[in-house]
């Protein structure tokens, strides 16, 4: 027995001003030999109308954290050990597939970064999108139907399509204009110069800028209270990358959306960002608002990510790697992870695991230079 | 589009090829040439061995001989069956082969029905007892003569549970239906027929059975490895962050892709099913191609194996035809890339 | 479907300056053991490789290794069930089957052991001068593949048999015939993918010549690939060997062959279903050892 979410329950609770809290979440993958921590004691807060940028390197845990909260994460060889995902008063954590599919794509959406894999090869864009409305559509009914994409392929394009009885919202008749339209208005938010073409255009046709708008639209049109980015312009060159942030900033406002946006880089992170989240094998170690964090990083691994940055200054200095390198996750960590590379360690690195304290105002830190 | 105006070229010239490979053959029956249009008993029509000799410039050197072989395979002309009681092979030809592509229809849908939905039970449940086991069962399949699977079938079915007929293509006793589009099962089908459709169909099954054991296996293979790698795609994961229930992905965005590599498979499913045809109806007597051919050969019938060499070729040239048409159809990015 | 953090890096990459590495075959072994379908492939081809090999001795010194006779008829009564005494039957003419298969073992074996191994050579060397030398050569090439690829294998062999005559010897040239075809693409378009690594480059650059090259280096790379494709191969060749055996164009009666043996059992299934049954079995086993052999072996050199 499916079990829908009913709005009802998803307007409660409006009133705070946090859209998603993760609280002490704890993910391990866990193989035949090998238990490798991808998140540990994880907590932040995900405003609305807010973009977050978390940062971090390779294997750093981003990932695993996004698919987390969109609930794509495999299950049996990832497990969550403590914590909880709130969203709009509900622990995500607990609930079964068939209710966490309930908030994939029209609650939390996500976008991904390589956009021509990530596109369905055989299917026209303007049908994907398509698609993506009618689950839309469908849970807002409060009935969930299997959207059948052919049956809408021919409907938005025949005057008088056949309709099965399945959509009690829209008007038989006017679902091929209404769908049509919809799916047009979704590619000119994302500001496509031509979508009358693009709409019957397959994956392999649009360039990636193109297509990564394409995935935008596609998201925004569930009308999600919140959008993951996953590295969306890592694929991107970097003109096409700055077209797409300033793209996603402005839709932010236009549709009250909020934005985790992953990314490696602190370039990225920002020319878009409000705030910012270092993270570090697996642990948050600064949260802080945007200027903060880039006039005046606390914590030492920031330090360090920020000075990698080639500045295009006349300063002729050489580009200073962080030494050594990440830790094995397999291996239980004692103390705090960055101890071996940090500048300044101190004794009790080694013994304690610095907590993510409030250091200065709206600026977090896990760093015993700052207290415990 | 030029895509497919470059198959068919090819598809041309293979013909082309296949007819000169015949024709060489036809030179190397031992001495005389006559022997690949009449047969070796050639020597007891001499009348229509002379005709022959000068309408086909016997005597002349090699390359006149090839025109004159191509411009009478044009014109229809393969050679007199002497198996067949010296009949055109033509005739036989129109005779035999409604019956031999009844069964490879057959065949081709069993095959593929059956393969893509263990394929597909394989992919989901991978590396559990049921995936072995059908991975057992289709290797048995694939790995057994052709010949082997009909007698096993005609012993199971026909002999111990008498279930199932095991000669001809009907029952003689019942009117065969009116020649509309010469495929007999389906004017039956068309005429309201039934009790030929019936008796046909009973007598179908077996044959089209045997086939389909014994290819069915490759599309399991294909399409589960297809299935395997297709799940684990950017785009399945995509489809999945929309929200669409796990059978949707599974179908829509999953097995629709997968489909595309059995598109491949089909020439080579059709080379099997040529080659098999030819034990499978002679063991249940079965009046098609394949029957000819194994006659032909226990009696030296040299224009009916040339001849079916050619016919067969053309099957499969145009089989490969069509499943570049397919192939255009169901993937978008050989049609517009 | 892990995410892409959880993945360490893999530190050991394939290197493309390098040929062939022992380390690949080393793995592929290990591999191969841990595999129960290619152990049990193994074993198969192994049985079938001894008996042939014991058969054919035993025939050169004139010794008798099976129970009985394969030749002798009335060893026992015609169309026996199977006994103790013969374990898979008689057959209409009294002689034992277990004997007459045993004896037959070499001829599927060694036909297809030949075919695959002269469609290899060939098809490596044929398929790698293409590639290096283009031109006319790779288009003939091309185009005779395409040609053979539109006439099954057992209709061309049957017509090129019945020009030759009928004999294991001559079939087997027919299935040689019409066998290498596709080695030689697999060859050409390895060759091709090869053409253009950096071993080969330097190789050029030290000053050797096309053939040098190509013998030293693209082919013990190329002739891995087609070692895969040929294991999985063989089996092929065994049916359809077996198939014109079933035609009657290979062995001579009274002399034992797989196949033949099927065709003229046939008649008798009736009241011995038994006697086709067992030829056609040892058949398909037999392809079905090569085949795992063969998957064993792909897996085991895919993921070295």
């Amino acid at each position: 027995m499916e079990k829908t979410i009913t709005n009802d329950v998803l307007q409660r609770n409006d009133a705070s001003k946090d859209l998603l809290t993760i609280s002490d979440l704890t993910i391990a993958y866990h193989s035949k030999k090998d238990r490798l921590l991808a998140l540990d004691h994880t907590t932040l807060n995900i405003e609305k109308n807010s973009l977050i940028a978390v940062v971090g390197e390779s294997g750093c845990g981003k990932s695993t954290l996004a698919l987390a909260i969109i609930g794509l994460l495999a299950m049996p060889p990832a497990k969550v050990e403590t914590g909880a995902i709130n969203y709009k008063s509900v622990n995500l954590v607990d609930l079964k597939e068939n209710q966490r599919r309930q908030y994939r794509g029209t609650e939390i959406a996500m976008i991904f970064q390589e956009p021509l894999t990530s596109l369905n090869p055989v299917y026209k864009v303007g049908d994907q999108i398509a698609e993506a409305i009618v689950v839309r559509e469908h849970r807002k009914g409060g009935r969930e139907i299997d959207p059948d994409i052919q049956v809408m392929q021919k409907a938005y394009k025949v005057n008088t399509p056949e309709i099965p009885s399945r959509l009690p919202r829209i008007r038989r008749g006017a679902t091929a204009r209404i769908l049509r339209n919809e799916v047009l208005d979704a590619l000119k938010r994302v500001r496509i110069a031509d979508p009358e073409q693009v709409i019957d255009r397959y994956p392999f046709e649009l360039s990636g800028g193109m297509r990564q708008r394409v995935m935008i639209a596609m998201a925004l049109s569930q009308k999600p209270a919140l959008l993951i980015a996953d590295e969306p312009t890592t694929a991107l060159d970097v003109t096409t990358q700055a077209q797409v942030l300033k793209l996603m900033k402005i839709l932010m406002d236009e549709v009250n959306t909020s934005i985790l946006l992953i990314t490696h880089d602190l370039a990225v992170a920002s020319q878009v960002a409000d705030r910012v989240i270092v993270m570090y094998a697996g642990d948050i170690v600064e949260d802080a608002g945007v200027y903060d964090m880039f006039s005046e990083p606390l914590h030492p691994y920031s330090k360090g990510l920020l000075s990698c940055i080639p500045s295009g200054s006349k300063d002729k200095t050489r580009l200073k790697p962080i030494p050594g390198t990440v830790p094995n996750l397999t291996v239980e960590q004692v103390g705090c992870k960055y101890a071996s590379r940090c500048p300044n360690v101190m004794n009790i690195c080694s013994t304690k695991k610095p907590r993510l304290i409030e250091a200065k105002p709206k600026h977090k830190v896990a760093c015993f230079l700052y207290g415990e | 589009m030029s895509f497919i105006l470059r198959r068919l070229f090819l598809a041309i010239f293979v013909l082309i090829g296949v007819i000169t490979i015949t024709f060489i053959l036809s030179h190397s029956l031992g001495g005389n040439p006559i022997v690949a249009w009449l047969g070796k008993s050639a020597s007891l029509h001499p009348e229509l061995a002379k005709a022959y000799a000068i309408k086909y410039h016997l005597n002349s050197p090699l390359w006149v001989q090839y025109y004159y072989y191509i411009s009478g395979l044009l014109q229809g002309n393969l050679g007199f069956s002497p198996s067949r009681g010296f009949v055109p092979v033509t005739t036989v030809v129109a005779q035999t082969l409604p019956y031999t592509l009844q069964i490879a229809f057959f065949a081709i849908v069993i095959s593929i029905i059956l393969g893509v939905l263990l394929g597909v039970v394989a992919s989901r449940y991978h590396h559990s007892p049921a995936d072995k086991s059908i991975r057992a069962f289709y290797l048995a399949g694939i790995s057994s003569p052709s010949f082997f699977i009909a007698l096993v079938l005609l012993i199971i079915f026909t002999f111990e549970f008498h279930v199932l007929p095991s000669g001809g293509a009907a029952d003689p006793t019942i009117t065969s239906p009116h020649p509309i589009t010469y495929l007999p099962i389906l004017d039956s089908l068309l005429e309201g027929n039934l009790a030929y459709f019936s008796s046909a169909m009973q007598h179908v099954i077996l044959p089209s059975m045997a086939l389909a054991l014994g290819t069915f296996g490759v599309v399991v293979r294909v399409l589960r490895s297809s299935m395997l790698d297709v799940m684990r795609a950017n785009y399945v994961r995509t489809a999945r962050a929309k929200g669409l229930k796990e059978r949707t992905v599974f179908f829509k965005h999953g097995l629709r892709n997968a489909m595309i590599s059995v598109v491949t498979l089909s020439s080579l499913i059709v080379t099997w099913l040529i080659t098999g045809t030819i034990f499978v109806e002679n063991i249940f007597s079965y009046p098609g191609m394949g029957q000819y051919v194994f006659t032909a050969l226990i009696a030296q019938d040299y224009p009916g194996i040339l001849a079916t060499t050619i016919i067969f070729a053309i099957i499969i040239i145009l089989s490969n035809l069509t499943a570049d048409i397919l192939y255009v159809i169901v993937d978008p990015q050989i049609r517009l890339g | 479907m892990l995410s892409g953090e959880a993945a360490e890096e893999n530190l050991t990459e394939t290197n493309p300056n390098s040929s062939v590495s022992v380390d690949r075959v080393r793995n592929a072994f290990a591999s191969i053991r841990s595999n129960k379908g290619a152990l049990i492939g193994a074993t198969i081809v192994a049985i079938f490789a001894v008996t042939s090999i014991v058969v054919f001795l035993a025939g050169v010194a004139h010794i008798q290794i099976t129970p009985y006779n394969p030749l002798k008829q009335d060893v026992g009564p015609p169309l026996a069930a199977p006994s103790l005494a013969h374990i898979m039957g008689t057959d209409q003419l009294g002689r034992d089957v277990f004997s007459r298969i045993v004896t037959a073992t070499p001829n599927d074996f060694s036909v297809s052991l030949v075919v695959i191994a002269f469609a290899l050579i060939v098809g490596a060397i044929i398929g790698t001068y293409a590639a290096f030398n283009g031109g006319l050569l790779d288009e003939a090439l091309m185009r005779l593949t395409d040609v053979f690829f539109a006439i099954p294998a057992l209709v061309l062999a049957m017509a090129i048999g019945i020009a030759l005559g009928p004999g294991i010897s001559n079939m087997t040239i027919a299935l040689m015939i019409i066998w290498w075809p596709p080695y030689a693409r697999l060859a050409r378009g390895e060759a091709l993918k090869i053409a253009h690594q950096n071993y080969i480059e330097a190789a050029r650059l030290a000053g050797s010549g096309r053939s040098r090259i190509i013998v030293g280096h693209a082919l013990p790379n190329i002739t891995l690939t087609l070692i895969v494709y040929a294991s999985l191969d063989v089996g092929t060749v065994i049916l359809v060997y077996a198939g014109l055996s079933y035609l009657g164009l290979a062995v001579r009666p009274p002399l034992p062959d797989w196949g033949e043996m099927v065709s003229s059992y046939q008649d008798f299934m009736l009241s011995s279903p038994w006697l086709p049954f067992f030829p056609g079995l040892v058949i398909a086993l037999g392809v079905i050892g090569f085949s795992l052999l063969g998957d064993g072996l792909r897996d085991a050199l895919q993921s070295s």
